[in-house]
């Protein structure tokens, strides 16, 4: 379960921030990324100070009207951007 | 490889000796190759020796190139503005690229592009046309003279020199204008889906072929020039549909 | 944990705290509606490469023979290299006088294995004086499998009548 854990960023990344969609390039792996606005969003919020639940929380109190679409796509996603190792579980 | 390299040379233009090549033939197909003193190829046949040339002559330069980001792209100008075919091996950017010299629009490269650092326009690589075996009826379609004959592969493929088709010519450098990831579809109706700007930018960096010799792996002047034009994804199989919606956008706009 | 993030946070409070999360200076720049996230994975290319190198093939010919003259028969050998056994060569025979009879090869385009030497060798015998001096026979060789190697060539043998 995800729901405790706090995702937190990994290190080597750059990125290109355009229009609030993001590139990440890892140079050590040759592995380079796109996220659209809402996976970038998601991404930022995992810096290693909220839980998935809270994360969870917050966006369906940004986005009422999508709380349930919210509650399949985030956790779907940070395992994505754990298993790519994007992010870091602990 | 004089003819087929022969709009790359650029007057005036004194650059760094990258590899000095020595070539012997003891006959017409068997040839040997060295680079500075060491040994690149022996005894291979005319056709193998002009592959193998073409390429280690295209890596080393790709290699070299520290001022400029090289994307493997094809690339063409029209109206003022250049297009940029970007796709790896296969995607039919090549044949793209061929159909839309013949048919109007200026030659700037079938393979690579150089972006440099600093700096708006990017410039093209304008060796001859390499069409594969599936792509011969683009060369027969499109060479009038019957007696200006491109280089023949026995495994089906050409060299076309850009000038052979009917009313191309080659251009040096353009700004970009529009920015194309073809998809070649076997019986696919034409699909074009214009692509965001990061889109666009993570495609580029897969076809990115210098990227290590960055910093920032060449991120920073990627995203610059998916800046500049406005991107899309193509899928094709009918290449006269696809040469017509590219020539349209790149007149309107 | 400092932020408000319980069930109970407003959705003004919540965009706010996105906001601060992502550093926009504006709260336009928050997605105003939820859509699917994606996120896509590629690969930088190999350094330097475009278009894949052509494989080299495995075989090629080494040589199929000078000029030779013959009588009543000959053989044609074409070498290969690496020294291979077992990899098919087609020849094709072409005498330049049709009207000459060929005893062996019974077909005049078919297939040879080479031996552990990397040489194929194709017998030719044919039927004495059905063919007139400087007669030729053209032997082409190639390989049978382009997998193979993709080399050609060519071997002229003359008709001397010197048996």
């Amino acid at each position: 379960m995800l729901s405790n854990v706090i995702p937190s960023l990994v290190d080597g990344f750059r990125m290109e921030n355009l229009d609030g969609e993001f590139v990440l390039l890892h140079p050590a792996r040759d592995a380079v990324f796109y996220m659209n606005r809402t996976g970038a969003l998601v991404w930022q919020l995992c810096d290693g100070s909220r839980t998935v639940d809270e994360i969870l929380n917050l966006l369906s109190a940004a986005y009422p009207d999508s709380a349930e679409q919210i509650r399949a796509d985030v956790p779907a996603l940070v395992h994505s951007l754990i298993d790519q190792g994007i992010l870091k579980s602990g | 490889m004089k003819t087929h390299f022969k709009h790359c040379s650029f007057e005036n233009h004194k650059g760094t000796l990258l590899a000095d090549f020595k070539i012997t033939a003891d006959s017409e197909d068997c040839i040997s190759a060295s680079v500075d003193g060491s040994d690149l190829f022996s005894r291979l046949s005319y056709e193998s020796a002009l592959n193998h040339l073409m390429q280690d002559v295209l890596t080393r330069l790709n290699g070299a190139s520290r001022t400029s980001l090289v994307f493997h792209a094809a690339a063409l100008a029209h109206a003022g503005g250049g297009l940029i075919l970007c796709g790896r091996s296969g995607s039919g950017k090549s044949s793209l690229a061929a159909w839309l010299a013949a048919s109007g629009m200026q030659y700037l490269t079938d393979e690579v592009i150089s972006c440099p650092l600093n700096g708006n326009t990017f410039s093209g690589f304008p060796r001859s046309m390499v069409l594969k075996r599936g792509s011969a009826f683009i060369w027969r379609r499109w060479v009038e003279d019957a007696n200006d004959d491109p280089q023949k592969f026995r495994d089906g493929s050409v060299w076309a020199r850009p000038e052979m088709f009917n009313s191309a010519t080659v251009e040096r450098e353009a700004l970009p204008r529009l920015l194309i990831f073809p998809r070649y579809e076997k019986g696919e109706e034409l699909q074009v889906e214009k692509i965001s700007a990061a889109d666009a930018l993570f495609q580029l960096m897969q076809n990115l072929v210098n990227a290590r010799n960055f910093p920032d792996h060449g991120m920073s002047t990627a995203a610059r020039i998916v800046q500049q034009a406005p991107a899309f994804r193509m899928t094709y199989s009918d290449i006269e549909t696809a040469t017509q919606w590219i020539k349209e956008t790149m007149t309107t706009g | 944990m400092t932020d408000q993030t319980s069930n109970k946070i407003t959705r003004r409070d919540a965009i706010k705290i996105l906001a601060a999360a992502t550093g926009a200076v504006v709260l336009a720049n928050i997605p105003d509606k939820w859509t699917k996230p994606i996120l896509e994975g590629g690969v930088l290319p190999a350094h330097a490469q475009t278009s894949p190198p052509p494989p080299p093939p495995p075989f090629s010919i080494v040589d199929c023979g000078v000029p030779d003259t013959m009588c009543a028969s000959a053989n044609s050998l074409v070498t290969i290299t690496p020294a291979t056994s077992g990899i098919s060569m087609r020849y094709v025979l072409t005498p330049s006088n049709p009207a000459g009879t060929i005893v062996f090869p019974t077909q005049l385009n078919g297939t040879l294995l080479t031996d552990a030497s990397g040489v194929a060798d194709l017998y030719i015998e044919i039927q004495f004086m059905t063919f007139n001096i400087n007669d030729t026979f053209t032997v082409d060789w190639s390989f049978d499998d382009p997998d193979d190697g993709i080399d050609t060539c060519q071997q002229v043998i003359t008709y001397d009548g010197a048996c």
